[in-house]
């Protein structure tokens, strides 16, 4: 007998929750979604350059077994390749889905979706909204979800702040408690299944490409009631950030991808207009280094290079840490109709016109690859998964469920550019369909759960509120936010040795004993956003504590011939998923092999 | 909101709309262009005009149909519409914004001025008293002669030129005529002339009757 | 320029009065209204040396597609993340927007502007999000570029703030959604429900609420045509009044 009404909790409101959303009330069930702002703002909107399908319409002989191919040695072979398989075999349905829901593609002079080329592949295989990608498909999922809001299928509970799980006495994830961001009040939520989509992390780095909202702490605090964390050291960072004050804005991928070259003056320390400097003293080091895909080589490889040209031969711009990205040698009209919104961007924050001067880039904190281990059921006759599954996306805690950036299934240790978009979509559909199934199974409703889980766990979130609202001296969360900041951005980089990860733990350490002891400049009890924040510092700390993992698995450098003959001696070491589980005294680390039963790991992964 | 069809707030409206252009704005342009004869002096001004104007059959009911109702119902609306509005000219002061609130501040204005307009010569008569439809002409040019009066029927059939000029601009883009920016500015080119055409024929009309006054 | 001076109009919550206070933070090249909002935070002291609580907003991208950090600079709406200080006169004056309640401090209460989505059909219909192996139909470059700027909306306000007819007495669901409605209306399938649209919009509220003031194509920072939007709808809407007229 299944269940009467299942109720069901999505937590954010970005891609992933809201496709899933969809998902679970097109089955019929209620969905509360959470979000701690109207979802329509949520970070998915800053993703431009577009979402990866096969849909070979650029007479290029695509496939979607190349798609499968480059997503897995893009991601250094450490994704479990079936659900790769099925992301990359389901991408064009994903795309045709979304067409019809009214996302504005770019088109072709006949009218049909356009492609562009993009990173770490060699085929056009991105479609493409304008410069807007990511907001195109958010706005079209959150008004699919509206239109179910309207069929009474969807509540959203938009500035709510999701502040832990409720589980049962078999661990059984069974609610949650959230904190209204208005009232200040924690309330208990019955749930008989609930799906975290809270997207990535980089606010842990201070300064990242990310929005404010990107703190992680959602995702740290399933981690601290259980579930477990995975390739938590994977961090992306995109090679094309505009340094900034606030945050580092994102030069999209597109730019590289519509021709884009990056390039530092061939002597050391030149400062002159970069218009004036002629081409053979421009050194155009990707190009160089990499003749086969040039600019467009993936995201780690150009941060890498971009990090040794500036830091180690010391070749950036001024002596700073900044390259060029130089679109100059373009015509205006193809830039603005190819690339308009971003090099609006680029013009509003750093005040040059990009079409006429090259512009000053460095790689940036971007994109979290792990994330909340997630399981996931084989179709042993496809090799990809079998759908649906109540296994597919659940977490280790039975009954919750991660989606989107949240979770770290399908990029290994590095995403290729327009996979995030694709990604996030896909796993919000399929987490979508798994809950579907799993609330079908369930034998008892939620509804029968003792209230005292959950009045025991809305009391022990009050009096950690009560706890930070009461103190009256101590550690201020903005200023330790930008310690924790500029600390993983020194120690925890693009390049990190076992020392620096060594210190980075000993001062996260430091940080998680002065975060007990948080005191706010805000003592009201409205709108109080100085205590939902001391709190998502606190979460950071801690899951800032998964991202150094010394003895770090780079298997993914590429550092030529060195690298190439320790190939096949760092896979046996090193082709494993970390997994992070939480303790009080920091996560306890272990290490799964991967499933590469899709691509055998044969080939180096080599872009030049 | 509701969804039936034809939903009387929308008919309101639009009739509002609609009555601004049809009768009441053919009937300023109508009447700007009689009153353009007084160049030709009274006589023919009483006999051409006056007269003829006065022998159409059912010219009260149509006086009252056409006109009165008319324009009670689009200026009593139009205080409604500039109830539920609230400017901002002194923050955003586009062009358009000023005219916004211009069609709204002269909206008003010529509701008195039509008040005061009517008295002064269609009431008085009616009435028959102290005007007649012979002394008629007389009667508003001596009127005239007042500095304060003739400032008033300035300032009066100025705005109602201007409130008549920028309403067609405007019922243009409402009725679904006039939809791009390029049209719209075509479209205020148009208005404004026919505005022009409208304020050279009120000169003549005003230089008829203050050339007859003396 | 060695200092920021700002002057924030505040408000403890949606019930009580709001009060000014002034700050004054060390200038530094390259800061946008949010980046002094966060340096503020870390020490919220008033030029009279109080320590006051941080000031309260709302904030998102930080890269102008949100739309969440609207307010209104040195009297103009706009968004925070994107006016850069340099381009400011001195105080900067930070208020939040008028035409919606004011949660607390420079964060307002928007919910309106997205149950007006609900109210004009703001979605295209389909039969579920799963694939049917075919697209939607085509739609030309030329559509498309009219569509595409009109789906770049991001519900952010000022539109609304601007609009003389949006305010409190008023029920007009403002630009925006005006825009969307088109938007959604313009779509090859979207266009089955057109006639639903147009009879949202044809009630108290809606398109004949519009005054034409034309602010909010000047404001928008996206630069949408709304007013292209509303004379469309105004002229579908007149062409439906005569088939409700005619045709029912």
């Amino acid at each position: 007998m299944a269940i009467k009404k299942p109720k069901i909790i999505v937590i954010g409101g970005g891609l992933g929750g809201l496709w899933a959303t969809m998902r679970i009330a097109e089955a019929g069930n209620q969905v509360m979604l959470f979000s701690l702002f109207q979802v329509k703002r949520s970070h998915s909107a800053c993703a431009q350059g577009g979402i990866n399908a096969c849909l070979d319409t650029k007479g290029q002989h695509d496939s979607v077994w190349q798609h499968v191919v480059d997503t897995i040695k893009g991601g250094a072979y450490l994704a479990n390749q079936p659900p790769v398989k099925a992301m990359c075999e389901d991408a064009p349905g994903l795309i045709r889905t979304f067409d019809r829901m009214g996302v504005t593609w770019s088109r072709t002079p006949e009218g049909v979706m356009d492609l562009r080329l993009f990173g770490g592949v060699k085929n056009k295989r991105t479609c493409f909204a304008g410069a807007t990608t990511g907001q195109q498909l958010l706005y079209t999922c959150d008004e699919q979800v509206r239109a179910h809001e309207e069929r009474g299928l969807v509540k959203k509970y938009e500035f709510w702040e999701f502040l832990s799980l409720v589980k049962d006495g078999q661990g059984r994830c069974k609610g949650i408690t959230a904190l209204n961001l208005r009232t200040m009040e924690v309330e208990a939520f019955r749930a008989d299944a609930v799906v975290i989509a809270t997207g990535g992390l980089g606010l842990i780095y201070g300064k990242s490409t990310n929005s404010a909202s990107c703190t992680g702490a959602a995702a740290s605090r399933a981690y601290q009631q259980g579930a477990a964390f995975m390739n938590g050291e994977f961090i992306q960072f995109h090679p094309t950030g505009m340094p900034g004050d606030d945050k580092n804005r994102l030069m999209s991928e597109a730019a590289r991808g519509e021709g884009g070259r990056i390039w530092v003056p061939r002597k050391q320390g030149d400062t002159s207009n970069p218009l004036t400097i002629p081409d053979d003293q421009r050194w155009y080091f990707l190009e160089e280094w990499y003749p086969a895909y040039g600019n467009t080589v993936p995201r780690d490889v150009a941060a890498r290079a971009i990090w040794k040209v500036v830091r180690d031969m010391g070749m950036g711009i001024g002596g700073k840490d900044l390259v060029y990205l130089d679109l100059t040698h373009l015509s205006e009209e193809f830039l603005r109709r190819r690339l308009g919104g971003i090099l609006e961007i680029y013009e509003k924050f750093a005040g040059d016109d990009p079409t006429k001067v090259p512009m000053k880039i460095f790689p940036a904190v971007h994109y979290s690859m792990g994330g909340i281990w997630v399981d996931w059921e084989k179709n042993e006759t496809t090799g990809a998964l079998k759908q649906p599954s109540p296994r597919n996306h659940q977490t280790s805690v039975p009954g919750l469920f991660s989606c989107g950036e949240a979770d770290g299934t399908y990029h290994g240790a590095n995403r290729l550019g327009a996979n995030s978009l694709l990604s996030a979509s896909y796993s919000g559909r399929v987490v979508g369909e798994s809950v579907a199934a799993y609330v079908k199974g369930l034998k008892e409703s939620v509804d029968t759960a003792p209230e005292d889980l959950y009045g025991n766990e809305k009391k022990r979130q009050e009096s950690i509120n009560k706890q930070i609202m009461s103190c009256s001296k101590g550690e201020n969360p903005f200023l330790l936010h930008k310690e924790l900041g500029d600390m993983m951005r020194d120690k925890v980089s693009i390049i990190r040795t076992n020392k620096q990860l060594d210190e980075a733990l000993e001062k996260l350490k430091e940080l998680k004993e002065r975060a007990s002891r948080m005191c706010l400049d805000d003592r009201h009890g409205w709108s109080n956003a100085s205590l939902s924040y001391a709190r998502q510092v606190q979460d950071m700390i801690v899951l800032g504590e998964d991202l150094p993992i010394p003895e770090g698995k780079f298997a993914g450098d590429p550092e030529f011939e060195a690298y190439r003959a320790k190939w096949k001696e760092n896979n046996t070491k090193w082709l494993k998923t970390t997994l992070a589980d939480h303790t009080p005294e920091g996560p306890k680390i272990s290490y799964e092999d991967v499933d590469t039963s899709v691509l055998p790991v044969e080939e180096p992964r080599d872009y030049r | 909101m509701s969804s039936t069809a034809l939903d009387k707030h929308f008919v309101w409206r639009k009739l509002h709309s609609l009555l601004g252009i049809v009768p009441i704005g053919f009937f300023l342009c109508f009447h700007l262009f009689e009153n353009s004869l007084t160049t030709k002096g009274p006589e023919y001004f009483t006999e051409h005009v006056v007269n003829k104007i006065g022998e159409m059959p059912y010219i009260e009911l149509m006086e009252i149909f056409f006109i009165a109702i008319p324009i009670l119902f689009h200026a009593i609306y139009g205080l409604v519409i500039w109830y539920f509005g609230q400017s901002n000219v002194a923050r955003y002061g586009y062009a358009r914004n000023w005219m916004y609130l211009l069609q709204r501040v002269s909206g008003a204005v010529v509701f008195v001025f039509i008040i005061t307009h009517v008295w002064g010569t269609r009431l008085e008569v009616l009435m028959g008293d102290s005007v007649t439809k012979a002394t008629l002409f007389e009667h508003l040019a001596k009127d005239l002669q007042n500095p304060l009066i003739l400032a008033w029927y300035i300032i009066g059939v100025l705005l109602a030129i201007v409130h008549f000029s920028n309403g067609v601009w405007l019922a243009l883009i409402t009725w679904g005529i006039t939809i791009g920016p390029r049209s719209q500015r075509i479209s205020s080119w148009v208005c404004v002339f026919i505005g022009l055409v409208l304020v050279a024929l009120s000169a003549q009309a005003l230089r008829g009757l203050l050339a007859a006054g003396v | 320029m060695q200092e920021i001076h700002l002057k924030i109009q505040r408000q403890d919550g949606p019930d009580s009065g709001p009060y000014w206070d002034e700050f004054k933070i060390p200038y530094r090249p390259q800061h946008n209204v949010i980046s002094v909002l966060m340096a503020l935070r870390e020490h919220p002291v008033n030029v009279k040396g109080e320590r006051v609580a941080p000031v309260v907003y709302e904030v998102g991208c930080m890269e102008e597609v949100c739309g969440a950090c609207t307010m209104i600079i040195n009297g103009k709406v706009r968004q925070a993340c994107s006016t850069l200080v340099d381009t400011l006169a001195q105080p900067i004056v930070l208020r939040p927007m008028t035409k919606f309640r004011v949660v607390r401090d420079l964060m307002v209460d928007r919910q309106p502007m997205f149950d007006a989505l609900r109210k004009v059909r703001g979605w295209i219909d389909i039969d579920g999000g799963y694939d049917i192996h075919v697209h939607a139909p085509r739609i030309s470059p030329k559509d498309w570029e009219k569509n595409y700027d009109f789906s770049r909306c991001m519900t952010c306000g000022c539109c609304m703030e601007v609009c003389p007819q949006v305010n409190t007495r008023s029920q007009f669901i403002g630009p925006a959604p005006v825009g969307q409605a088109w938007l959604f209306s313009n779509h090859p399938t979207g266009k089955y429900y057109k006639e639903e649209r147009l009879h949202a919009l044809m009630g108290p509220g809606g398109i004949t609420d519009c005054g034409n003031a034309q602010n909010c194509v000047r404001i928008c920072p996206k630069e949408i045509k709304l007013t292209d939007a509303i004379a469309r709808i105004g002229r579908d809407a007149t062409i439906q009044a005569l088939k409700d007229l005619f045709l029912k």
